[in-house]
């Protein structure tokens, strides 16, 4: 536990939603220029001192860092505890990078209401950044609900025609999500202080706690199938947010309902805090029912994966495409996650980030040429190319980094994933691969439709190529696209200690494979019913 | 001895005094004017508060009074103290219409009695104090209903109270004989020693346990003997639908608790299914009623259902966590439903009738204040963390796992999302739907002051306890000894 710089991360989580309350109370709302420099100024800020803490975090430090903790309610052992690990200190600035862009693109789109939809932009990056650097779990409960209401918000008041079934739609599904989730904390809690007497079950004895460096101490002592039902509820509660299939439905109508800013800041950032979930809950606290469970959930992720890329073939809305592959892209970091293999973990904590920018970058994108078309048809489009080639550029840097072509980020995540995908089963690999493929083919074949051949219709003979304000939003993430994509070692390097605690914490169940036969692991790892060699 | 058993009744003489006071002022001619009125009938309560404070929380473990038929220990305490502040708050909200209509006086006598039924009920050591105690709390109850005036019809809705109370009580009357015949004593701690040592369970006991069971689900409006409820305050004017649905049925639950958790307790397993059932009916329709209904006083009346189902989970567990999670779900909701009531019954100021969720669209032009409120109070119903609501929710969840109860705690989140649906609706209403109407059927802040200050504590305790409910944990915890 390393408590320097705690007050960093402090100031990094709560400054948009202090920031949002400040400019609530205190800005008028027809103010829109100082709405507008107000959000961008705290956005930067929150970016400025997010970047120390990249700097700051020492890989070979202890595992949580920037720390800061105090009772909340201490009788019942809540307290308020924040640290990160390099894991999460990646996420957090991805998350204040996607912030600021997403506050200054919301400019152009938001017509009115401008002073609530800023707010409610700043108060979902601290919910994000609250749930990404909570070590207390009734505290990352609470960063886990504060964002809903925002997204909610966001999503019911400034989308689009069916704005409002989409935003009850993400609602509910994720709320009754997080109660199942909330049902495993307490289990977890009993379990560590006095027990379930009457569900027969002991408890170890020590101080009611919920913090999460406690229960890791505990966790080889939970028994099996107590972890297998804890497990189920930390599930419903994370699988609806990664989304994997078949808990996904809210994201396309979600995201596609959603205006720019905000669809931008949910896929990019929001959808992060269920991958990081079981990184930071399910694995080390249950790593048992985790490697039962990797048969399953690694079914589902490559059901996921081959399944949106499908759907997204058959959609002709630009945006409605992309984010269906955002199911796909999703499913491949799960997958990755669960090879509980050390290439396969970091490539998967990598493709939050990759996922996060590409799409991050691809949504901005569409939100640019829908403003001037206000239209997303890939077919109303052709030959943009030669109408506006630096958007051209932009667009296939974003496509090509989607879809993983090497010296582009996606690729090193992907290929990543696979190497740990492999070393478990041949199978796996070839189906994931066939749905990489069919996504590739799928953005691609939109690409050349939007962009190549002649332009067909009159209107997209005048439109204006990006201009200086859009150029300077999309750049920081293409810059990370091919910065990933040519050098991911240093970022590598931070994710590095998280993936081999992991490793070692996964450790007890997954025995580690001969060097001789890989082969052997691989069929005990996935076998098919679920249960690791040992284990009866 | 004797000193402190006659000072032990001083709130209840407070309350009886004042409200015999209120009567002989308001004769039925006579207008009285408003402020003396709410003076009056606020300062008894304050007064009934301190004398509780002082007398009520006995340091030496529970100590008996009125000859043994009263019980002076932490759970009256506890409960005396969440009734008065209720009725503080809805005689706040109720000081200007006090002044209109007249009648005021006989108004505020009837929340006085009462509270003073609600007193021996939530305080009784005997069988006899506690069916007399409930009597008088719905009595008063009914007489508030008919004479209230705004909303046609009271008459019809005194009635609906009436006819199924009178039958519930003689079903309750008949379990209290019951058990009577079955061990020989009316006394509650007399029963529970007998049946302690009961070498078999006969037929009179489980009989008698269940049908006091129906009658006390009554009170506490818990499905099937919830009906009620949503008629009674759904129709009424706003501020006697938050006492009616607030403080008949927190007694009613403070009897379940002290009957369930603690007489009744070496039997549980005669029990224990008919509440689990009652608790599970009462989420899952509370939840459902209130998604499908229109009018928002019905809609809270159905919340309230589910919220008094959220708390019978505790006493389902039967164990300490379950009683200190009744404890803090019942001020929670307390709280949280007054102030609903109060901010609805801002709302519907300028019309008569009750106004519907789509009469609340566009209401974000109509002001911060209005918007802040009804986000707060939405988001406390909802069980949202950061709110009251979500520390009640939590520890009834928490003390239900503990005790095993996994299925019902399953049934409860799901009703929970429901619930949530439901203020989600109002709040897209609110917030989300911009083309308000410009004819008259819209709703709109009124102004009125005090219901406003008595709102905006709600609202204010709500958010200050989800910041940290230390406090109030610490302090349901030690109200259970």
């Amino acid at each position: 536990m390393d408590t320097q710089y705690g007050w960093l991360l402090n100031l990094v989580c709560f400054l948009p939603l202090v920031g949002a309350l400040v400019m609530l109370v205190f800005i008028g709302r027809r103010d829109v220029v100082a709405i507008r420099r107000a959000t961008v100024a705290i956005a930067a800020a929150d970016l400025a001192l997010a970047l120390p803490l990249w700097f700051l975090y020492r890989p070979d430090g202890a595992e949580f860092q920037f720390v800061t903790r105090f009772d909340w309610i201490a009788t019942l052992g809540v307290q308020v505890f924040l640290g990160a690990d390099g894991f999460a200190v990646l996420l957090i600035l991805l998350t204040t990078l996607i912030g600021l862009i997403a506050s200054i693109s919301s400019f152009a789109i938001v017509g009115q209401r401008h002073k609530e939809f800023c707010a409610f932009l700043l108060m979902l990056q601290t919910g994000a950044i609250g749930v990404f650097s909570s070590l207390d779990l009734i505290l990352l409960f609470t960063f886990f609900e504060m964002m809903l209401v925002p997204a909610y918000f966001l999503i019911g008041i400034w989308g689009g025609e069916r704005r409002l079934s989409a935003a009850v739609k993400f609602l509910l599904v994720h709320l009754t999500g997080s109660g199942f989730f909330l049902i495993g904390i307490l289990a977890l809690y009993f379990f560590n202080a006095d027990g379930l007497a009457a569900a027969g079950l002991t408890g170890l004895g020590n101080e009611p706690a919920f913090s999460l460096p406690q229960l890791y101490s505990v966790a080889a002592a939970i028994p099996v199938q107590l972890q297998l039902w804890v497990f189920i509820a930390f599930f419903l509660g994370l699988a609806v947010r990664i989304p994997l299939v078949p808990l996904h439905t809210w994201m396309p109508d979600a995201l596609v309902e959603a205006p720019m800013a905000a669809s931008v800041m949910l896929a990019s950032v929001a959808v992060n805090v269920g991958v990081f979930g079981i990184v930071r809950v399910a694995m080390p606290l249950l790593p048992h029912a985790t490697a039962d469970a990797a048969g399953w959930v690694g079914a589902l992720a490559l059901v996921g994966i081959v399944y949106g890329a499908l759907v997204a073939m058959a959609q002709k809305d630009m945006k409605r495409l992309v984010v269906t592959m955002a199911v796909s892209h999703m499913g491949m970091a799960v997958l990755g996650l669960f090879t509980f293999d050390g290439p396969g973990l970091s490539g998967a904590m990598l493709q939050l980030v990759n996922h996060g920018v590409s799409i991050g970058a691809l949504l901005l994108l569409i939100g640019m040429i829908e403003q001037r078309r206000e239209t997303r048809l890939v077919g109303e489009f052709g030959g943009l190319a030669r109408v506006m080639p630096l958007f051209a550029t932009f667009f296939l840097i974003a496509v090509l980094s989607a879809v993983g072509m090497p010296a582009f980020n996606g690729f090193v995540s992907r290929f990543l994933i696979l190497i740990g995908v492999y070393r478990q089963s041949g199978l796996w690999t070839l189906i994931a691969l066939f749905g990489l493929v069919i996504g590739a083919a799928c953005m691609i074949w939109m690409y050349q439709r939007v962009f190549f051949g002649e332009v067909t219709s009159e209107r997209n003979e005048v439109l204006e190529d990006l201009n200086r304000r859009e150029r300077c939003l999309v750049l920081p993430l293409l810059a990370i696209v091919l910065w990933i994509g040519l050098a991911p070692q240093p970022v590598l390097d931070r994710l590095q200690p998280t993936v081999d605690r992991v490793v070692e914490r996964m450790s007890v169940t997954v025995p580690q494979a001969p060097e001789t036969d890989t082969r052997d692991a691989a069929g005990a790892a996935f076998d098919d019913d679920g249960l690791p060699p040992g284990e009866n | 001895m004797a000193p402190a058993v006659s000072f032990a009744l001083l709130p209840e003489v407070i309350l009886a005094l004042a409200g015999c006071a209120l009567l002989l002022a308001g004769g039925e001619r006579r207008r009285t004017p408003a402020a003396p009125v709410a003076t009056l009938a606020l300062a008894a309560v304050l007064l009934a508060g301190v004398a509780v404070m002082l007398t009520g929380r006995p340091e030496a473990g529970p100590g008996m009074s009125a000859g043994g038929m009263l019980v002076v220990d932490e759970l009256s305490w506890f409960f005396r103290l969440l009734v008065l502040t209720v009725s503080a708050l809805v005689l706040v909200m109720a000081v200007g219409p006090l002044g209109r209509g007249g009648g005021g006086a006989e108004l505020a006598a009837m929340v006085l009695f009462a509270d003073l039924g609600a007193f021996l009920a939530v305080s009784a050591a005997h069988f006899a104090t506690l069916f007399v105690g409930l009597e008088l709390l719905s009595m008063a109850v009914i007489v508030l209903v008919a004479c209230a005036p705004g909303g046609g019809r009271a008459n019809d809705r005194a009635l609906k109270i009436f006819v199924p109370n009178a039958a519930l009580s003689a079903v309750m009357l008949y379990g209290i004989s019951l058990i009577y015949g079955a061990v020989g004593s009316m006394e509650l701690a007399a029963v529970r020693r007998h049946l302690e040592v009961l070498a078999h369970v006969n037929t009179m006991v489980v009989l008698g346990v269940v049908l006091i069971a129906c009658g006390l689900l009554f009170k506490a409006a818990v499905v099937p003997f919830h009906l009620w409820l949503p008629a009674v305050a759904g129709g009424g004017p706003a501020r006697v639908s938050a006492f009616v649905a607030v403080v008949p049925t927190i007694a009613g639950l403070a009897c379940l608790v002290r009957l369930y958790s603690g007489t009744f307790s070496p039997v549980a397993g005669q029990w224990w299914a008919v509440v689990w059932i009652a608790s599970a009916a009462a989420m899952v329709f509370g939840s459902v009623a209130a998604l499908v209904q229109d009018r928002v006083k019905w809609m809270l009346a159905d919340l309230w259902i589910a919220h008094a189902g959220y708390a019978l989970m505790g006493v389902v567990a039967g164990t300490v966590a379950g009683t200190r999670a009744v404890l803090v779900q019942a001020a929670v909701a307390g709280v949280v439903f007054a102030g609903a009531f109060g901010m609805v019954a801002l709302l519907e100021a300028r019309e008569q009738s009750a106004i519907r969720i789509s009469d609340l669209r566009g209401l974000r032009s109509g002001g911060a204040p209005a918007v802040v409120g009804i986000l707060i109070f939405a988001a406390a119903l909802a069980g949202m963390p950061l709110t009251a609501g979500f520390v009640g929710r939590w520890l009834i969840w928490a003390a239900a796992l503990e005790a095993g109860l996994v299925w019902l705690v399953v049934l409860s989140v799901a009703a929970s999302a429901v619930g949530c649906a439901c203020c989600a609706k109002v709040v897209a209403q609110v917030m989300v739907v911009d083309d308000r109407p410009e004819d008259d059927s819209r709703a709109a802040m009124a102004r009125d002051g005090w219901t406003s200050a008595a709102v905006a504590l709600c609202g204010l305790a709500i958010v200050i306890v989800g910041l940290w409910p230390a406090p109030l944990v610490a302090w349901a915890a030690g109200a259970i000894g």
